[in-house]
């Protein structure tokens, strides 16, 4: 199974806790070959958040939402089941100071492209892209209501895609939430109470600057049903 | 001219035009105003000593450029990648002076990047006094009524996120380019009003604001010649602006357009914004946001020579403005234009369907002066208590206070 997780930082606790460095959980996960890849994002002061409404783009500055919990980066992760996942999870220093969300990839959303994909830009700037859909709008159509298949079509064809995921819903009880506080680990499954709305995929883009970024976002399908977080990685 | 007045010519013409071209070389925000403001306090020591150069830009682009690499040089050993940028500004050996017309005025580009949507409003705002205009934190902290704290904190942040997010410092081209200028505009235009009538506080006219908006005007309508929403809105601040002496009585209290002392516009103003709606209305046959809104004001400053408004003609340009723009503010000008061309009733029947909440104290303020022009006294200053309830500054409570006496409340 593939797991995407997202590193959730909060930000009362990261200026009271020190936390060990990630370098050793990285090197497990590189020995079990448990972590295929990952990246910190960069501060969420530089986040610009994309909605379209009524075919005019809204941008406004820093995250989606104040939720306590920021993104600050992620891992995709390979195990053979969710307990494995979290066992491994629950080992990042970032557990005493946020949360580990722990998605499953629903593979099978975007079928495989036909015969490889083009190159992909060698120059720019990357960054991520988080969809939040409205829940309540996300419930209401199908799946293929907002189908990404052609804008991820897009967006291989302009070589700028450095590949993405679709999160299976996160009260379907293929997600889990990892922290540890005071010396214990808490796991909580299924729906996620603290989170109205959850994270319905990523992905992650080359582009030239933030305007074509933000043009790429505008283009999903997510950003008409509710809204896209665009975060720069560190240069 | 003395150093002094040099000095203060200096700054409001190049300081905006250095900072740009330092940002491009450099791609460095903070290091391009630390090294303009450097080559100005160069300059009043220098200027003091040796008399004003022939070419005031040209020394402070040469000086302000060498303090940049002079710096770039003692960060290099940790930076290197700023390093690389001060070779790449060494390689043309660059000691002679820089004559302004070898550097392509970067100000444009400046403009674009400060007023980019991602960034927020206020930070915009913010960015754009410190940048292009050159006010120091505490002036523009002064001039918005925020903490010099918060202010500095906000143009820290919106710098790191232009370099670290990959803000563009360019001109957007194409299809973005209407959007794109029409959020810079409404940036110059908030500047504009911050000056004139602002969100809050005591006094009606913070004149520094409003001044630097017209120059950003002047200088984004020099630098994109051909576009009628320039045009139109330095011709809209230069009306509206014509009217500053009049808009307060002595007493500071609020004086409204039809009881002003029309003596008082300035006719320079007045010229100055009949040019500038002559030149955008040459450029296009279908007026837009700005241009509209500077025809409106036309018609009122005509009335400083004919002693008359074109009431009608008023409506009609608020009618068209609706269609550009679907903005509770514009429908309560318009139902309060109709009721002067038209008769109270009619305004007041428009006013009856606008949403209450968004116009605060305006739209029972309207409603009332529709009702005292109707002569229904009593309806009059139920309207205007409820609009003293929701008014924000001093001056305006003022007028509305007086008003009631007026209608016997």
């Amino acid at each position: 199974m593939q797991y995407v997780m997202l590193v959730r930082v909060d930000p009362d606790l990261a200026g009271t806790v020190e936390i060990d460095d990630v370098e050793p959980w990285v090197e497990e996960g590189s020995r079990t070959g448990m972590r295929r890849e990952g990246r910190p994002v960069d501060e969420p002061a530089t986040a610009t958040t994309v909605r379209v409404r009524d075919g005019e783009v809204l941008l406004s500055d820093g995250p989606f939402a104040e939720t306590k919990e920021i993104v600050a980066g992620y891992d995709l992760l390979e195990a053979p089941d969710l307990g494995t996942a979290v066992d491994y999870a629950s080992r990042h220093p970032v557990a005493r100071i946020g949360a580990l969300e722990i998605r499953e990839v629903w593979n099978d959303f975007v079928p495989d492209r036909e015969g490889g994909l083009p190159p992909t830009r060698t120059e720019g700037r990357d960054y991520l892209f988080l969809h939040v859909p409205d829940p309540a709008v996300y419930r209401s159509i199908a799946p293929e209501g907002l189908d990404p298949t052609e804008w991820v079509r897009r967006v291989e064809d302009k070589g700028v895609t450095l590949g993405g995921a679709r999160l299976r819903e996160a009260d379907d009880g293929t997600a889990a939430s990892v922290r540890a506080r005071d010396g214990e680990v808490l796991v909580s499954r299924g729906p996620f109470a603290e989170l109205a709305e959850q994270i319905a995929g990523v992905d992650l883009v080359r582009a030239a600057d933030l305007d074509e970024a933000l043009a790429l976002a505008a283009a999903h399908p997510t950003s008409t049903i509710g809204a896209i977080e665009v975060r720069p990685f560190p240069a | 001219m003395s150093t002094g007045d040099a000095l203060a010519r200096a700054f409001a013409d190049e300081w905006g035009r250095v900072v740009a071209s330092l940002v491009r070389t450099t791609g460095d925000w903070s290091l391009a105003e630390d090294a303009a403001q450097e080559a100005f306090a160069a300059a009043a020591t220098a200027w003091e000593r040796d008399g004003v150069p022939r070419r005031p830009g040209a020394w402070l682009t040469t000086v302000a450029r060498n303090r940049a690499l002079d710096r770039l040089r003692r960060g290099a050993v940790e930076r290197s990648v700023l390093a690389e940028q001060a070779a790449a500004m060494e390689e043309g050996g660059d000691v002679d002076p820089i004559e302004p017309d070898d550097v392509p005025d970067d100000r444009l580009r400046l403009i674009f990047t400060c007023c980019h949507p991602a960034l927020a409003l206020e930070a915009r705002v913010a960015l754009t006094l410190r940048t292009l205009c050159g006010l120091t934190v505490e002036e523009i902290a002064h001039a918005l009524g925020a903490s010099e704290a918060a202010t500095a904190k906000r143009l820290v942040r919106a710098r790191q996120k232009i370099q670290r997010a990959g803000v563009p410092y360019r001109v957007p081209s194409g299809a973005a380019l209407p959007e794109r200028l029409g959020g810079v505009l409404a940036v110059l235009y908030l500047l504009f009003t911050e000056g004139y009538a602002p969100s809050s506080g005591a006094a009606v006219v913070r004149p520094d604001l409003s001044a630097e908006a017209i120059r950003l005007a002047t200088v984004l309508a020099r630098l994109m010649p051909d576009e009628p929403e320039v045009l139109g809105l330095l011709a809209l601040l230069r009306f509206q602006d014509s009217r500053r002496a009049a808009r307060t009585g002595p007493a500071g209290e609020l004086v409204p357009l039809d009881e002003q002392d029309r003596g008082r516009w300035s006719p320079e103003s007045i010229r100055a914004g009949e040019e500038a709606l002559a030149a955008a209305e040459r450029r296009t046959a279908e007026p837009g946001f700005h241009l509209r809104q500077a025809r409106i004001a036309a018609l009122h400053a005509r009335a400083r020579e004919s002693g008359r408004v074109d009431r009608a003609a008023v409506a009609e340009e608020y009618a068209a403005l609706r269609r550009l723009s679907a903005s509770p503010h514009l429908a309560l000008a318009h139902a309060v234009a109709v009721g002067l061309a038209d008769g109270p009733d009619a305004g007041l029947a428009m006013l009856e369907d606008l949403p209450p909440g968004p116009l605060g104290a305006t739209l029972p303020a309207a409603r009332a002066d529709l009702l005292r022009r109707a002569g229904r006294t009593a309806a009059a200053a139920d309207a205007y208590r409820a609009a003293l309830v929701l008014a924000r500054t001093g001056p305006e409570r003022a007028f509305l206070a007086r008003r009631l006496a007026e209608v016997g409340g």
